[in-house]
């Protein structure tokens, strides 16, 4: 095993711990966003790191399961305990079924065409309010066996185990012929087909498997916001944050969009807290085009392949005349 | 072992492949050449399942093959490499040839295996200084050996180069052909070859296929393919 | 009306709607072609576009065809920057497989300072351009029966199409115009031949900033807008490319067309009980027909993935 992963759970282990001491209740609350959006970004990058099929719309399956979750609460009364494991079910068949016929298409035609999902989703959720109570949407979600003195602390627990859940399914795909297989679907998908991989079912196993993760992160934010709308569970923010995660923090490993998630989303936290309304916008972009230019490989990416160095030196990778450029 | 018949494609208004017939066998060295756009690499795509005939049938070893996908055919034996070298960019020399020992016929399952499996091919084609070496960093001549190591991991019995000799000058071209034969007499893979580099041709195939505008218009020894007057009027012009 | 009538005005609007969304594509489409960037920063500029032409027109009172041209050089600087600050940077320090994504997202980022900084000066209220700051441009309608199409339509529709007919005569009977669909087809050969690349993306550059103002003013002319507001231009302006593929401006017209009519199409025939618009909450700022054509936009995608006139590749 990995010496970092071996780090790594012993590290979840202690903050798990933490949960018995006394710490003021903004450290489980900022931590728990944070847990929750780094396990999020880690079941994308199954999709869009390691298979290379960079998807702007996984928020559609995030809001998905949780107006599952809640609308099955709403009508029927049923406890999230049980329809949160359905809603990732949900998710593994509607991404399946999105999944086969925009497998077909190259990069950038695929990240647009997922771009519309949670576009289109939100659309129809708000065309039968009857159902979905449209645009006011729905409140009082609730896990009614979770005592409300001990929020804070069990939801911390709950994304800390699902961030290590995540963080562990992506280690061990990383290592296996699975994985291996992902990478060259990456890399080269027709050099990968000629290797005799069956790109699409790998890319259908890896579509679950993302689907199935990011449908449990989406069930439970419903039930930890209290409250979900059209905008909150299809806005663009599901859709790109975990993208930027993964991304920033590096895509070629498990460890990148967990260090990138809980870092970004605590500088998040901290911006939105600090610099008044439209203000925060303007920081995020910018520091999002600092990071892009700093760190393209991601920050994890960087420091592995010891490229610390080079982000000082500009033109490490000036490439008039490289012969392999497309 | 490998054959085709009566085999059609079109791409929009221009036919690429016009009613062609050809006969591979087994454990010979069968060359295919013919002008630019003649439709060899087209040939190899049909074969390979990247793309359907729109008339014709494929069979190797007696069965039909057509129409099946690339990872399918590569699970019955025949393998291809691209004129255009594909490496796997990210990984190393032996990642990449770990992914052909892993998905191809060998069909191995751990990493572990795949890479102690690999070391035979990487050093059946020289590159054994480079085991670690990202492929990014490779070059042209390193790389055209990559590939070659690739697809003797997948474990084939027939493989389809594809004008692997571009670009290398006169010693790299001996060597590459010193490799292709021994792949024929110490492997016993039967080697299907499209090229332009006529001293290769000559030097290493058993049988040699000429095609225009996608049709055969020239078969048989080297020799007599290149003394038949439809090549000699192909490559020279008429008098 | 007779349905034919309601057909014909339907259409009408489509054009004028279309030749809007193919002006927005024009820009990108440029900097796509040239640079291989899909520059998500293009709707946010052609809404400072928008907004520096309102500005100039009610703060300042300067006569409408002035504002128009006016801020063209400052769009050549914007231009510069976005490259020299941005696009140049990316391309340097990242692996080539990677510049397409890092484009994408530095430019993402990019428009959200830019949507910021717009909300600043702003704030988030919906405008419109007041006709009257037009003075003469100012007309009425014409009209065929019951069948009308609106003054500021068609001038949106002159803007869209000059700047259309500008960008093709540039890129024919100039020599820079040559240079740029040089590198955008081999970017090797133009480069052996002695172009120089760096500039010709500086230009490019500066070129499809330009665009993206005038696309912004023609939206502006007919539609209403506030800071949020591009983020659907912008998609709408990646669907007009990927439909009309690359490098041909009468696909680029063609599929704003297709958009602009099948858009509207959709809303007149559909049930009215599915055109109901949104309510404008800031992340979700859509209506109906947005997602129709999103819808579109998949359906032909997945049809036929390299674009409707595009050479796939």
């Amino acid at each position: 095993m990995e010496k970092s992963f071996k780090f790594f759970l012993i590290v979840t282990l202690l903050l798990g711990l933490i949960t018995i001491l006394p710490a003021p209740t903004f450290f489980f609350v900022a931590l728990a966003t944070a847990f929750l959006y780094a396990g999020y970004s880690e079941s994308w990058n199954i999709v869009g790191g390691y298979a290379g099929y960079t998807s702007l719309g996984h928020g559609a399956l995030f809001g998905l399961s949780a107006y599952f979750v809640a609308l099955l609460l709403q009508h029927f009364g049923t406890s999230p305990l049980l329809t949160i494991p359905l809603g990732g079910l949900l998710c593994i068949i509607i991404a399946i079924i999105i999944g086969y016929p925009t497998m077909r298409l190259r990069g950038y035609y695929f990240a647009l065409a997922t771009l519309s999902l949670p576009i289109i989703f939100g659309a129809v959720v708000v065309s039968f309010p009857d159902i979905t109570l449209g645009g006011r949407g729905v409140s009082n979600i609730y896990i009614t066996e979770i005592p409300f003195e001990l929020r804070p602390q069990i939801y911390y627990m709950i994304f800390l185990l699902y961030m290590a859940v995540c963080a562990t399914v992506a280690y061990m795909v990383e290592r296996s012929k699975f994985g291996m297989g992902l990478v060259a679907i990456r890399d080269d998908e027709v050099a990968a087909e000629a290797c005799g991989i069956n790109t699409t079912k790998l890319k259908v196993e890896a579509f679950i498997i993302s689907g199935f993760l990011t449908g449990i992160a989406g069930g439970f934010y419903g039930t930890y916001l209290t409250y979900i709308s059209p905008s909150t569970a299809f806005g663009i923010l599901p859709s790109i944050i975990p993208v930027l995660m993964a991304i920033l923090g590096g895509r070629n490993t498990w460890l990148g969009p967990i260090i990138g998630g809980i870092v970004l989303d605590l500088l998040r936290q901290y911006i939105s807290y600090t610099f008044p309304g439209v203000l925060n916008t303007l920081i995020f972009g910018g520091i999002l085009i600092i990071f892009t230019i700093l760190f393209p490989e991601g920050v994890v990416g960087m420091i592995k392949k010891g490229n610390l160095v080079d982000v000082l030196n500009k033109y490490k990778y000036r490439r008039i005349g490289h012969t392999q450029s497309r | 072992m490998l054959e085709g018949k009566n085999l059609v494609k079109r791409f929009g208004g221009l036919t690429a492949i016009d009613n062609l017939d050809f006969y591979i066998d087994e454990g010979k060295i069968t060359g295919l050449i013919g002008p630019n756009g003649s439709g060899k690499t087209t040939l190899f795509n049909l074969i390979t399942g990247y793309y359907k005939p729109d008339q014709g049938i494929i069979k190797f070893k007696g069965r039909p093959i057509t129409g099946k996908k690339p990872h399918q055919i590569l699970k019955m034996g025949i393998v291809r490499t691209f004129q255009i070298v594909r490496p796997f960019l990210s990984m190393t020399v032996t990642e990449n040839v770990a992914v052909a020992a892993l998905y191809g016929r060998a069909n191995l399952n751990s990493m572990k295996e795949a890479i102690q499996y690999s070391k035979k091919w990487i050093e059946f084609c020289g590159l054994e200084s480079k085991t670690n070496t990202p492929a990014r960093e490779l070059t042209l001549v390193e790389l055209k050996k990559l590939e070659i190591a690739r697809a003797l991991a997948t474990e084939p019995e027939v493989m389809l180069i594809d004008e692997v000799f571009a670009g290398l000058n006169p010693s790299e071209v001996d060597q590459a052909v010193e490799t292709i034969k021994r792949i024929r007499s110490e492997l016993g893979i039967t080697i299907f070859i499209v090229e332009h580099v006529m001293r290769a041709i000559m030097n290493i195939c058993d049988h040699v296929i000429v095609l225009h505008n996608g049709k055969k218009i020239a078969e048989g020894t080297p020799v007599q393919v290149a003394t038949s007057p439809p090549v000699i009027e192909t490559y020279l012009g008429k008098r | 009306m007779t349905t034919v009538e309601i057909l014909i005005q339907t259409i009408i609007n489509g054009i004028l709607l279309g030749g809007i969304y193919a002006c927005f594509g024009i820009g990108l489409s440029l900097l796509w072609g040239v640079m291989r960037v899909g520059n998500f920063a293009h709707g946010a500029i052609a809404f400072i576009g928008t907004y520096l032409f309102y500005g100039l027109l009610t703060s300042f009172g300067i006569d409408p065809i002035l504002s128009m041209l006016l801020p063209i050089p400052l769009f050549l600087v914007i231009g510069v920057i976005l490259y020299r600050l941005i696009l140049n940077p990316v391309y340097i320090r990242v692996r080539p497989e990677d510049f397409e994504m890092s484009a994408m997202l530095s430019t993402f980022g990019l428009s959200l300072a830019i949507e910021s900084i717009l909300s600043l000066k702003w704030g988030t209220d919906i405008l419109t351009i007041p006709s009257s700051s037009l003075k003469y441009l100012r007309g009425t309608s014409i009209t065929f029966g019951p069948i009308f199409i609106t003054s500021q339509g068609l001038l949106s529709l002159s803007l869209a199409v000059s700047s259309m007919v500008l960008l093709h005569l540039f890129l024919t009977k100039t020599h820079l115009g040559l240079a740029i669909r040089a590198v955008s087809q081999n970017r090797e050969m133009a480069r052996a031949l002695g172009a120089n690349i760096q500039n010709i993306w500086l230009l490019a550059t500066g070129i499809a900033c330009i665009l993206a103002s005038m696309a912004g003013i023609a939206m502006s002319l007919t539609y209403a807008f506030y800071p949020q507001g591009y983020i659907i231009w912008n998609i709408k302006a990646f669907i007009v490319v990927t439909l009309g593929g690359l490098g041909s401006m009468v696909g680029m017209f063609l599929g704003g067309l297709i958009l602009g009519i099948s858009e509207n199409l959709a809303m007149t025939l559909l049930p009215s009980f599915f055109s109901s618009f949104f309510p404008h909450i800031n992340v979700l700022p859509l209506g109906f027909r947005d997602v129709i054509a999103l819808l579109i936009f998949l359906i032909i995608l997945l049809i036929r993935p390299q674009g409707l006139l595009g050479r796939g590749s």
